[in-house]
């Protein structure tokens, strides 16, 4: 990989400007939209399209090696600003700034008539920015500093219609529950600079290659990094979030908690694989992390009936499919996951973009006031079927492609078990997936549906909707080139019966959804009221398996209780505040003269 | 320096009036007079840890530049807060000023 | 620097500085305030710390000292109610005080001044920019900086002018 000084910045500027430029424009969001609306939506696309431009000219230096800009930062302590621009890199930078566009491009149509728009341009300008160069950076703290940026722009704009209380309590939830995450990132990486000295991952896998970094170290700081991954991708047990989340506007969801943020996570896992991946301890934890969490999504998202929070499950089991490739350890299982990552963000962000169609006419996002309106929203249909197609992994989608690589992967490492749990997460996949579809769709039309006037949506928003179903369609296309440029050996084709084995899962998951949701029969509600066992499993399901009361009675309440406590000392008189102050300096002072 | 240790010394003694004047008394602009005692010692103590043989450093200059500047611009500010705590709260007894909203 | 100027600046400074604080009449005792930062800067001037001396005495002696002027006509300067005894509070508070003092004053006096910083000329160089950072690029561009205060500037007064111009016009 070339080193390159950058000693005059001009040479440089693609590097440079795929992330500074979304950042800088974040400034001049509230000048241009003194100039109208309309001017502050094309600015915002603009900028975001100049970005995924020069995300695209990138590739090819990706292609030939890759290349690594260094730059003084600090010259007094020997931190560098890395810019780091690699396969991985470059691949995540192209699906945030692809996505990104076509994201700001729906808001147009979406957020029409919302109030506080610039701020809103404002957050997703510096969220792109700051998320493409969270993917660029060369080293841990450059990472860590835009790992920061990207929560407080995802809890800000979960928290967008402020005066909605369920929607700051999401926000707030959000930033503490990622805070948990970011606490052990940031000890993972201390512990590790204080023991090799560098933040930089070049640095850092050529000493762990070495074998220069003690075992001990070596797990206990990736244990806590990857608890940083954990906490931004909703894995378990730190997955309370992003159900929440939703309360946030459909194209926050979309672009931020379905397609670029809660990759981070497993971008970093990705990132850190050649430095820890050697210790088979963390390889294996990363592994149970993702089906468990994969598991736990897939099962919640069976029963509930907000159909954002259905997408929401989805991604945190998605997300766990990839933790499990992860945790393979081979270059084909990482492979298998940076790929289901770039499949997940296609059809993650068709769904919620469909899902985002439908809200925006009827405004509800409850399945049951939903139904039937199949014949009325063509191109909304469409779109949201090829999403719930490609998510269940129906070929030839690309859903089908990238979760085939990965349970191929799995038997081809041997472990039966985990082969067995991901074919059970398909299963489930495949039947909430239909369940959802068939809800909104099918069956007879709502009162409320019967009551509004049901139309297609915009242009503005229905151009992503026609694009992003076409690449859902095609992407299986861009497999050859991805793995060359994720520098990998392209995947040889798996056994016939693995393909048979999913797609008997996709049928097992399809059956149940088709008789209950489609043809109504059993009737849901009556198994429900007839089978007991069912009503109890749906309960619990509901609720979350408990986790939420469970952090809410252990943790929340008592930090409430310390904050009552603590309240004790607040007097708000001027003289008082100064003992504190005088018998602090006295202590000290008592302290230093003891030493 | 014997210099040296009767500077600090008299630092010490204005930061710790200026300390004692906060805590005990009764109007707010005293108050804020009290602060600039403290200030005074602050800068004191920085002069006084800057000089070398040849009397104090440029760059202990500098620094003890850059800290009357800023104690200046922080008592500016809150000479500003005091008229509206005034405006607002009628009194300016600091021990009857406890609570945000009056 | 002969000793026996330290001590008397010193111990003017201190006098000057507890009946700054003593006195009830809120006039007086920013006169004595007043005082105070002059001899502040005397001190600084007398070590030959011409910028730094000076500067001390333009603000705290001058700007800071008109500051306060302002703020007793608009407050109105009445004295503290006399005849009040020392309250509890205070005694507790002027007891630490003095607690800290004595601490922090045999800290002082135990341990010697500190070390003289190096040279200089190593200092500067330290501080000084390496060529291929982001401190450098800036000040590169410290020409047009001043070109955008400028426009920056303009543009603020412009907007002031702009928005008091309207009085009495609210949107």
């Amino acid at each position: 990989m070339g080193n390159q000084e950058a000693s005059t910045l001009n040479n440089y500027y693609p590097e440079w400007l795929v992330w500074l430029l979304p950042l800088i424009a974040v400034v001049f969001v509230p000048v241009v939209s003194a100039l109208g609306g309309k001017a502050r939506e094309w600015f915002a696309a603009l900028v975001v399209l100049l970005a995924a431009a020069f995300a695209v000219t990138l590739v090819p230096i990706a292609l030939s090696g890759g290349s690594q800009l260094s730059m003084a930062w600090l010259p007094i302590s020997g931190f560098r600003l890395q810019i780091r621009v690699d396969g991985l890199s470059v691949f995540l930078a192209l699906i945030v700034n692809l996505l990104g566009f076509l994201i700001v491009l729906y808001s147009q149509g979406y957020m029409k008539r919302e109030t506080g728009l610039t701020r809103y341009y404002c957050l997703v300008l510096l969220f792109i920015g700051s998320m493409t160069g969270l993917v660029m950076a060369g080293n841990l703290l450059q990472m860590y500093i835009f790992w920061e940026l990207v929560g407080i722009c995802s809890s800000f704009l979960i928290a967008f219609w402020y005066d909605r209380p369920e929607a700051v309590r999401a926000g707030l939830k959000a930033f503490i529950v990622t805070r948990v995450g970011d606490v052990g990132l940031l000890i993972g990486l201390i512990l590790l600079y204080v023991n090799t000295g560098t933040f930089s991952f070049d640095a850092l896998e050529t000493m762990a290659g070495g074998g220069k970094i003690a075992g001990g170290i070596l797990l206990a700081s990736g244990l806590l990094i990857l608890l940083g991954a954990m906490g931004k991708s909703a894995q378990f047990p730190l997955h309370v979030w992003l159900p929440d989340a939703m309360e946030g506007p459909t194209t926050v969801s979309a672009l931020i908690h379905a397609a670029t943020m809660v990759n981070a996570g497993v971008y970093l896992v990705a990132r850190v694989t050649p430095i820890f991946g050697s210790s088979s301890i963390w390889l294996g934890v990363v592994a149970w992390v993702g089906i468990i969490s994969a598991i736990l999504g897939a099962t919640m998202a069976g029963a509930t009936l907000d159909v954002k929070r259905v997408l929401a499950y989805s991604t945190i089991s998605q997300l766990g499919l990839m933790f499990l490739a992860l945790g393979i350890g081979s270059p084909g299982g990482w492979f298998a996951s940076q790929f289901h990552l770039m499949s997940q963000a296609a059809f993650k962000a068709l769904g919620f973009l469909a899902a985002g169609s439908l809200i925006h006419l009827l405004g509800t996002r409850d399945m049951n006031e939903m139904g039937g309106l199949g014949r009325k929203m063509p191109v909304t249909f469409i779109a949201f079927f090829f999403s719930i197609l490609a998510m269940s992994g129906v070929p030839p989608f690309i859903g089908f492609w990238s979760k085939d690589l990965i349970i191929a992967e799995l038997h081809n490492a041997g472990d039966s078990t985990l082969f067995i749990l991901a074919l059970f997460v398909s299963v489930c996949t495949s039947f909430y997936a239909f369940r959802a579809f068939f809800k909104v769709f099918y069956r007879k039309q709502s009162d409320l549906v019967k009551s509004k006037q049901i139309h297609e949506s915009p242009l503005a928003m229905a151009i992503p909707l026609g694009l992003l179903s076409i690449a859902v369609v095609t992407l299986w296309l861009v497999e050859g080139g991805a793995s060359r440029l994720l520098g990998v050996v392209e995947p040889e084709a798996a056994s016939p019966w693995i393909y048979a084995a999913s797609l008997g899962a996709l049928l097992i998951g399809f059956l149940p959804a088709y008789a209950m949701y489609l043809r109504q029969s059993p009737e849901p509600s009556q198994l429900v009221a007839t089978h007991h066992w069912i009503s109890a499993t749906r309960n619990v399901l509901l609720d979350g398996y408990g986790f939420d009361r469970f952090y809410d009675r252990v943790f929340a309440s008592t930090v409430t209780r310390l904050g009552s406590a603590v309240r004790l000392i607040q007097t708000g008189s001027l003289g008082k505040n100064m003992w504190g102050f005088l018998l602090f300096i006295l202590i000290v002072a008592l302290v230093v003269l003891a030493l | 320096m014997i210099d040296q240790q009767i500077l600090q010394l008299t630092a010490a003694a204005m930061f710790f009036m200026g300390l004692a004047g906060l805590a005990t008394t009764r109007n707010l602009v005293k108050a804020i007079m009290s602060f600039q005692v403290v200030l005074f010692g602050v800068n004191l103590a920085l002069f006084s840890s800057g000089l070398g043989p040849n009397g104090p450093t440029m760059f202990s200059t500098a620094l003890l530049v850059l800290s009357i500047s800023i104690g200046a611009s922080i008592e500016a500010f809150a000479l500003s807060l005091v008229i509206l705590v005034y405006r607002h709260y009628g009194t300016l007894n600091p021990w009857e000023i406890r609570r945000l909203r009056h | 620097m002969a000793i026996e100027l330290t001590i008397l600046l010193s111990a003017l400074l201190i006098g000057v500085t507890l009946s700054a604080l003593l006195i009830k009449r809120l006039v007086y005792s920013l006169i004595m305030l007043f005082y105070s930062g002059l001899l502040l800067g005397c001190i600084f001037l007398a070590y030959g710390a011409s910028y730094a001396g000076l500067f001390q005495i333009i603000t705290f002696a001058g700007a800071v000292s008109v500051m306060f002027m302002v703020i007793l006509m608009l407050i109105g300067g009445e004295p503290t109610p006399t005849g009040q005894r020392i309250s509890r509070e205070q005694v507790i508070g002027l007891g630490l005080s003095i607690a800290g003092f004595l601490v922090v004053a045999s800290i002082l006096w135990q341990f010697g001044p500190s070390p003289i910083p190096v040279e200089e000329t190593v200092l500067a160089r330290q501080m000084g920019f390496a060529a291929d950072d982001p401190l450098s690029f800036l000040w590169s561009l410290r020409a047009w900086d001043i070109v955008f205060l400028v426009i920056l500037v303009s543009a603020a007064l412009a907007g002031i002018l702009n928005l008091f111009s309207k009085e009495g016009e609210h949107e």
